[in-house]
């Protein structure tokens, strides 16, 4: 934790007893200000997450078990993606792939700009799990087919626009007791960063 | 006959300079003081709005920072949960005095919740927040601008279809200019770069 | 009888008027000297108040109008500084304004008195660099703790504080404190306040 000098405070909280006030703070100048944050859902936020159905369309929250909207397989009885009601987050869940495959899933969740500015989009795939994971099975592209996993090409999205994510699984090597990945973290930046406005 | 009474004599130190044998017992010299209180962003550390949609100017032009649905029309109303925000440029410091200043910062929750680590950082240097990892060097003259970093951990907001739920977090942010040089901080100069052994960068 | 005139050194001006000046004890007597009383400027007299004296950075803020000190942070203030003012709602100090040198031959102890300024006030007059002393020391006769002490050739630093954090004390400063055309404060050098002397 940062150091604190004392400030000299005035209006009779000088100092009694005959000596030294403040500690060596020879001019100052200190300014209390207010700062206040409004923290809201992922369907809210600048940067919103939202679950789409088989077209792409953004659906209102999905329950598990909602199975006419969304694309599925048989063995997973919940959407790919559903805002959690109470924590207001999204959660993304693959959970019935084929080993020794190559899997492709469409229209997983989608980006909203929410923002101000433009932003460029990447998304990484990690595995912050105890032992080993293996997030390189996971590929995300655009529903466009751009790449959206790669920092150095990110893709552009304006203010008020949005994007839906494929993703791609490749699951060579990969068998039912092989963790994957449990985390996916969406990067925006604006582009324009640091230029005057 | 004029009366005439007896001087009695003086003994008078010769003054301009010269000091005489006399020592004073007191002097009494009545003197003006003459302070005004200026606006915020004409102070001798002006604090100025570079980001109307996120800073307010108040009572005598006192900045204040709301990050919330004002930004835009786009639908955005807040920051979202497990999640780090940086806002470049929200305000100005502005070191109109005459000794340069170390500026640091440091915020405190005022409504005792946790959830959001928020600080402040100069220019795009987002990796160094004020006060915890550096301290901002401002010459008389110059112009630094300060941008919002946040922190937002597991902060949980209900999500219902109907309804739009926020969860709003206040603090008081501390801003503090001090003339003395901390030994414990990074210096960075107002362009967000780092100055070493009392150099400074280059003037804006 | 003969008159006699009696002479007492130079620059005596017998009593005027056609006094009787007998030969043995005389009435009255009246003996005229020359009396050189000169004014200095701050910078020069007994109680030396001179910015340009040790180079202080914030000497700016204080100014000499025909040889009298002031202390000026005011949009009239002919200082180099940009500032209009104090911030708003915060706490300001500025040491080292100007020093107060002893250009006499005895200690003194310093204090100040104003009659619109007590203790309790949100500004404040302060010694810096006391000999013997560390910290800052309250000039206010009547605040807490002791005043400085400054013997012969000796001086401290004046500097000044303002608390400005609320509407409340922003206004008692502009109209109770500065209103009209500043704070008239007199500094004291007292020989007699200090002990054994």
């Amino acid at each position: 934790m940062k150091r604190r000098t004392a400030i000299l405070t005035l209006g009779g909280l000088v100092a009694s007893g005959g000596a030294a006030m403040g500690t060596g703070a020879f001019t100052s100048v200190e300014a209390d200000r207010d700062f206040a944050v409004d923290v809201r859902n992922d369907d809210s936020a600048y940067l919103a997450l939202r679950p789409v159905d088989a077209d792409g369309n953004v659906v209102g929250n999905l329950s598990e078990g909602d199975t006419d909207r969304v694309p599925e397989t048989p063995e997973q009885n919940r959407p790919f993606s559903l805002i959690d009601e109470d924590t207001g987050r999204i959660d993304i869940a693959v959970t019935a792939l084929n080993a020794d495959a190559m899997t492709v899933i469409s229209n997983v969740f989608q980006i909203d700009n929410q923002g101000r500015n433009p932003i460029d989009v990447y998304v990484d795939i990690s595995y912050e799990g105890e032992g080993d994971g293996n997030p390189d099975v996971v590929e995300v592209s655009t529903s466009n087919g751009n790449a959206l996993d790669d920092d150095e090409n990110p893709v552009e999205l304006g203010d008020g626009n949005s994007l839906v994510v494929d993703l791609t699984f490749d699951t060579s090597g990969i068998g039912p007791d092989d963790a994957i990945a449990d985390t996916i973290t969406i990067h925006g930046t604006d582009p324009n960063r640091g230029e005057s406005q | 006959m004029r009366r005439r009474t007896l001087l009695a004599s003086l003994s008078v130190a010769a003054a301009g300079g010269a000091i005489g044998t006399g020592a004073f017992t007191s002097v009494e010299a009545t003197r003006t003081v003459d302070v005004a209180i200026a606006d915020e962003d004409k102070a001798l550390l002006a604090l100025t709005e570079m980001d109307p949609q996120l800073v307010n100017q108040g009572t005598r032009n006192r900045i204040q920072i709301s990050i919330d649905e004002a930004i835009n029309e786009n639908g955005g109303q807040g920051v979202g949960s497990r999640s780090e925000y940086v806002f470049d440029e929200v305000f100005g410091i502005t070191n109109q005095g005459t000794q340069t200043v170390y500026v640091e910062s440091e915020f405190t929750e005022t409504d005792g919740q946790s959830g959001i680590s928020p600080g402040f950082y100069v220019a795009t240097t987002d990796d160094l927040l004020l006060g915890t990892d550096a301290a901002l060097v401002v010459d008389p003259g110059q112009t630094a601008a300060v941008g919002s970093y946040l922190d937002v951990s597991d902060v949980n907001v209900d999500y219902d279809d109907e309804l739009s739920v926020s969860r709003e977090f206040n603090f008081d942010a501390t801003i503090t200019a001090e003339e003395e040089e901390p030994s414990d901080l990074r210096l960075l100069n107002n362009e967000g770069n780092e100055v070493n052994d009392g150099e400074d960068g280059p003037a804006v | 009888m003969k008159r006699r005139s009696i002479l007492a050194g130079a620059g005596l001006l017998v009593g005027t008027g056609g006094a009787a000046l007998g030969t043995g004890a005389f009435t009255s007597v009246s003996a005229e000297r020359s009396i050189s009383i000169e004014t200095s400027s701050d910078a020069q007299a007994f109680l030396r108040l001179d910015p340009d004296d040790q180079g202080y950075p914030n000497s700016e803020y204080a100014a000499e109008s025909d040889g009298i000190i002031e202390i000026d942070v005011t949009p009239d203030s002919e200082g180099d500084f940009d500032g209009a003012g104090v911030s708003p709602f915060a706490s300001t100090t500025l040491e080292e304004v100007f020093p107060v040198e002893n250009q006499g031959t005895q200690d003194v102890e310093v204090s100040v008195t104003s009659p619109n300024l007590s203790p309790e006030d949100p500004f404040e007059l302060f010694a810096t660099n006391v000999p013997g002393q560390s910290g800052r020391l309250n000039l206010l006769d009547g605040a807490s703790g002791s005043r400085p002490i400054i013997a012969p050739g000796q001086s401290f630093a004046l500097g000044f504080a303002v608390d400005t954090e609320t509407e409340n004390k922003i206004e008692t400063l502009n109209t109770e404190i500065f209103g009209g055309s500043g704070l008239e404060v007199t500094i004291i050098a007292d020989a007699e306040e200090v002990d054994g002397s």
